[in-house]
């Protein structure tokens, strides 16, 4: 199933600013669109490859199983369920996600690949992350403790990075630079790129990291440092300075539901860098 | 009685240079009006100052009057004394886009309008997409969003919640929700229990799960009902909020395009409908490419479409279907050509437009709607509609061809339905026809206010006068091109006028005064009549350039009566072929034509052979055969018998038999049976010039008496016996003249004409100068009893008071002949048969 091989680049990504592969969930409805969009818009910002995965929810399949299951449409119309069905109706939306990544993919130039997996959604892909891939998580129908779940599986045992939306978080203006009319505008509409620096080798390196990539996108820089501050105070600075991004150590974040959190304080997406990159030590300035 | 043949001078005017006080026609002015088109001039200064309905102007004359040329010069004169019509465009009616709107602009703002509104859209793109993705719209409009979701999620969070404290999960299918047992209180909470999992359960705790699924079922199935309307709500608000956004960027925008059209009452309406529709559709101007295969927009005939489909801010554009402006009308513009006036595309400039359709199908005179292939179906849209000849000449002149335009099919009707509806309506063919039933549009109609001027020969005007009884309502005014004028030296001195403009406009060499004189009489020779001139153009000035072919191939300055000669004869050598195949039949007797000597009841007639733009007089044989007949003078007229005979030429051998009814033997009865033929004829024959022929030859085969084979006749008879004038004088006299010619002219050959037409004659020289050395002769003749006297060389006879013809005269002989037929006749019917009768 998968089509052109995303691009693979050389050397330390902390070095070069970049993300060499976005992951994203596929789904159909409109929230998962939205995470597609900013994958693509977050791939063509730093030249990285897309790669879409569906899921095929193993929930679902033991589901379709169970004597009395019932489907209650969006109409409300009640239907019986098996497992034959189901799966079929799962073969189609995985065609139709194929097909909405290929066009999002093909209007943003960024190479891109396709898989699918079967699994719970947001754990099957932390699972399969690997230290390359940032994992973007667009947090919407999952409880919070499933992403919670999932960011740690992916920046501690993947060692990925993970950009998480929490609920309710706006992502249109996150990588927004691509739009030629916006490059029109008198006003430029990008956002600052925010850096939390907690004071440690890691937050320097997470800094330096930070401020290469917004030069890259073409954003603003800024450096928030957070030591003796508590998460909901550095989500209030990131507010204030009206910050589109904020980058951070994941392993700066303690509990599963901080980096949700923080997000929903901050009013914008962020961007966890895992393990891979935390390991990285006094990296050089481009 | 005896007749003289004509002295050389009559049988060819040539002109007088006396009058020509000037060298070349370069030193002369341009012709300013229509020479000797007085009464055209009268009519066309009528129909065209004539504000009223059904004042359109017919233009019948012959074809290469130079009617177009004369017209479009006439109308180029008082057009660009008029006022630039009005603007016209077509934009989208909003609240009905299947019925796109008219806007009538001042002349010139069609164009200023179409570019304002692309320069508003272009503004809009930018300003409205920037607005929409500040940070200010963008929390308004996160803020309405979240706060649909958390309507969505607080109705599905209160199920989830109810559903969990029970052991149930709340899942999303692929085309919908379901309701399953999850674990709990385990490391796989929240995991559906699978089949085998379910089917170990007891019985009870299986039936209470099933029964907390059917309840949270009911309640989900009612969730779910709400979420229409809130979905409604939701999109309201987005607009209100849209629409809050886009009213002051788009009231700005429009500020300068709508100060601009204040003045113009429709266009200013409009524009408050475009405005009205941008804030309401501000949404098209956010569309990035991330969602636009997304969305549905309105498309421009209305239907919902996928932006990227079409081009969506269509809706916004102007279609200047005409497009006039204030610009001065090209000076210089030659009168003689129709084409640089007259634009096939639509004339357009400083007065009102004059166009020239040369196509007049029913779409290019009243417009159409186009259609597009769309997903494979044709679509269209107010962009799609294209003016017509009677949008373009709006406000000014339309000139069409009314044979082309009968030709087209509705276009006639379609054209009368124009004007006397007074608005032009765009109509499909194939609607009318029912071939088609696509969407399609209904533009508004424009309002018509025009002169249309149909060109046609006078056959088609008097054809339609007596067939349609509209057109005499809608065509009031008939200009009348007259074929000729007068040829006097005055008018010679107007035409030498006319030479020098047409050589002017066409970049021909300057005519000297022999130059001038020639193509006078070339003119007039043209006109078949050595008083006239013709009035055609198109001959003339083809005359003229060919010479100037000639004159500049032999590096002359100037066009002399030889190079017009010269390009006469070649003119004539070029359509010769048919001329000289005939010529070539006679000469080698396959046509037996006699040239000499004598016969009784045999006469040469002349006749004209036509074919397309060539003409030429050739001889044929004429015989006539007496006997006695039965009581009555029957003339059997051959020709007729077979249907070769048209009915003028039976209508002149009809006279012939009252001609010798009332001159032989008033008092007996007639016992004469006569056949006429014209030999060696197998094509239709028509006319009645040959009709003194005829007679001729009955006389003779009548009274016995041998006719001279030198001579030719032309002419028709009355019942009096006057010969009358006929057509083509010319070139049956030169006809006749090439076969003597050619044979060897003996002194003794000519032509009887009929002296009515002496004033016709413009005679070849060849001829003139056969004539002048004594070798040929034309003999003008007023009687029967003078052609008798020429061809018979007896005299004819004059009835004595003894109620006698002269004797030894060819009239006595003939009374003799036909006394005896009668004499004969009575006896006959006196015989007894053998049972007694009689």
């Amino acid at each position: 199933m998968a089509a052109r091989k995303p691009v693979r680049q050389q050397g330390s990504s902390a070095e070069s600013g970049s993300l060499r592969r976005i992951v994203v969930g596929l789904d159909t409805n409109v929230m998962a669109r939205e995470a597609l969009a900013l994958a693509a818009r977050v791939a063509a910002s730093v030249d990285a490859g897309l790669r879409g995965v569906f899921v095929e929810d193993e929930n679902l399949i033991a589901l379709s199983g169970l004597p009395f299951a019932r489907e209650i449409s969006f109409s409300g119309e009640v239907r019986g369920l098996d497992e034959a069905r189901m799966l079929r109706a799962m073969q189609a939306q995985a065609e139709t996600a194929r097909r909405i990544l290929e066009r999002v993919a093909t209007q943003a130039h960024v190479q891109w690949s396709f898989d699918v997996a079967r699994g719970r959604p947001l754990a099957s892909l932390a699972s399969a992350a690997n230290p390359e891939d940032t994992l973007i998580i667009r947090a919407h129908a999952a409880s919070q403790r499933e992403v919670g779940r999932a960011v740690r599986a992916a920046t501690r045992e993947a060692r990925a990075d993970v950009l998480l939306a929490a609920r309710g978080v706006a992502v249109s203006a996150t990588f927004a630079v691509s739009s030629p009319i916006a490059r029109q505008g008198a006003e430029p509409s990008v956002r600052p790129l925010a850096a939390i620096d907690e004071g440690s080798s890691l937050g320097e390196a997470c800094t330096i990291f930070a401020e290469t990539l917004a030069q890259r996108i073409g954003a603003p820089f800024r450096r928030i440092f957070a030591r003796g501050f508590a998460p909901s105070d550095v989500a209030a600075a990131a507010r204030n300075a009206g910050a589109g991004l904020i980058v951070v150590n994941a392993a700066w974040l303690g509990d599963d539901d901080d980096a949700a959190r923080l997000s929903a304080a901050a009013g914008c997406p962020i961007l966890l860098l895992g393990g891979e990159r935390a390991s990285l030590k006094n990296p050089a300035k481009p | 009685m005896a007749v003289d043949p004509l002295p050389a001078q009559l049988l060819y005017r040539a002109c007088d240079l006396s009058p020509f006080e000037f060298e070349t026609t370069a030193e002369l002015e341009d012709l300013a009006g229509l020479a000797g088109q007085e009464r055209v001039l009268d009519a066309l200064r009528f129909g065209t100052s004539i504000r009223r309905h059904g004042y359109n102007l017919f233009v019948l004359g012959p074809d290469g009057a130079g009617k177009h040329e004369a017209v479009t010069r006439f109308l180029a004169d008082i057009a660009i004394r008029e006022r630039a019509p009005s603007d016209w465009a077509y934009v989208m009616r909003f609240s009905a886009p299947n019925r796109p709107v008219v806007l009538e602009l001042a002349a010139g703002a069609g164009t200023a309008l179409k570019e304002g509104m692309v320069r508003l859209v272009e503004d809009l793109k930018i300003t409205i997409h920037g607005v929409l993705e500040s940070e200010e719209y963008q929390n308004r409009r996160q803020t309405i969003d979240e706060e649909y979701r958390e309507r969505q999620e607080q109705a599905f969070e209160g199920l989830r919640g109810r559903a969990e404290e029970q052991g149930v999960a709340l899942l999303r299918t692929p085309a919908g929700f379901a309701l399953a047992p999850v674990h709990h209180g385990d490391d796989r909470q929240g995991e559906v229990l699978k089949p085998e999992e379910f089917n170990a359960l007891p019985e009870a705790e299986r039936k209470r799960l099933e029964g907390i699924v059917q309840t949270l079922q009911k309640e989900l199935a009612e969730t779910l009902e709400h979420m229409p309307s809130w979905e409604k709500e939701h999109r309201e608000r987005v607009r209100l909020l849209n629409r809050e956004v886009a009213e002051r960027i788009v009231e700005r925008a429009m500020r300068d395009l709508r100060q601009r059209f204040d003045t113009m009452p429709v266009v200013r309406d409009w524009l408050g409908t475009v405005a009205a529709d941008l804030i309401d559709n501000a949404g098209l101007f956010a569309a990035n490419a991330d969602t636009a295969q997304q969305q549905m927009v309105p498309g421009p005939s209305g239907q919902l479409v996928p932006i990227g489909a079409i081009n969506p801010f269509r809706r916004y554009e102007v279609n200047v279907a005409v497009a006039n402006n204030d610009a001065p009308r090209k000076p210089a513009v030659s009168p003689w050509k129709a084409e640089p006036a007259v634009d096939a595309g639509g004339y357009i400039g400083g007065g009102a437009p004059i166009v020239y359709e040369d196509h007049p199908t029913l779409q290019n005179l009243v417009g159409r709607v186009e259609h597009v292939p769309q997903m494979g179906a044709l679509i269209t849209d107010f962009t799609l509609i294209k003016a017509g000849s009677l949008h373009r000449a709006n406000g000014g002149y339309l000139l069409v061809d009314a044979l082309k335009l009968l030709r087209e099919p509705l276009a006639w009707e379609a054209l009368k339905r124009a004007l006397r509806r007074r608005k032009i309506v765009i109509e499909s063919p194939a609607e009318f026809m029912s071939m088609v039933s696509t969407v399609t549009l209904e533009p508004d109609p424009i309002p018509l206010d025009l002169k249309v001027l149909l060109f046609g020969e006078r056959y088609l005007y008097y054809m339609l006068s007596n067939a349609d009884p509209e057109f005499g309502e809608l065509f009031k005014v008939a200009a009348d091109f007259e074929d000729v004028l007068d040829r006097e030296s005055e008018n010679d001195l107007l035409y030498a006028r006319f030479l020098a403009g047409l050589a002017r406009a066409e970049d021909i060499l300057p005519l000297d005064r022999s130059g001038v004189a020639r193509v006078i009489e070339r003119a007039s020779r043209l006109a078949e009549d050595a008083e006239k001139l013709t009035t055609a153009v198109r001959p003339i000035a083809d005359l003229l350039r060919e010479a100037d072919f000639i004159a500049r191939s032999k590096d002359a300055s100037l066009i002399t009566a030889f190079h017009i000669d010269t390009a006469v004869e070649a003119q004539v050598a070029r359509a010769d072929r048919m001329r000289e195949r005939s010529l070539e039949m006679i000469t080698r007797d396959i046509i037996m034509i006699d040239t000499e000597g004598e016969c009784v009841g045999q006469v040469n007639g002349l006749s004209v052979l036509s074919m397309g733009a060539v003409s030429f007089g050739r001889p044929s044989r004429i015989t006539a055969r007496v006997r006695m007949g039965l009581g009555s003078a029957r003339v059997l007229d051959i020709e007729r018998e077979v249907d070769l005979g048209g009915p003028i030429h039976s209508k002149g051998v009809l006279i012939l038999s009252g001609y010798l009814s009332a001159t032989f033997l008033p008092e007996i009865p007639f016992s004469m049976s006569a056949s006429l033929v014209f030999e060696q004829s197998y094509g239709g024959i028509d006319g009645d010039s040959a009709s003194s022929a005829e007679l001729y030859a009955l006389i003779s085969a009548l009274a016995e008496v041998p006719i001279a084979q030198g001579f030719a006749v032309t002419g028709s008879v009355n019942q009096l016996g006057e010969v009358q004038a006929i057509g083509g004088v010319n070139d049956k006299i030169e006809g006749f003249f090439d076969i003597c010619m050619r044979r060897g002219l003996t002194g003794d050959q000519g032509v009887l004409i009929p002296a009515a037409n002496v004033k016709h004659l413009m005679l070849r020289q060849d001829v003139v100068d056969a004539v002048e050395r004594g070798v040929f002769a034309v003999y003008p003749v007023e009687t029967i009893e003078e052609g008798v006297e020429l061809l018979m060389d007896m005299p004819a006879g004059t009835r004595g008071p003894d109620g006698k013809f002269t004797e030894g005269s060819v009239y006595a002989k003939a009374e003799a002949r036909l006394a005896a037929f009668a004499d004969n006749q009575r006896r006959f019917a006196q015989r007894v048969d053998d049972n007694g009768k009689r």
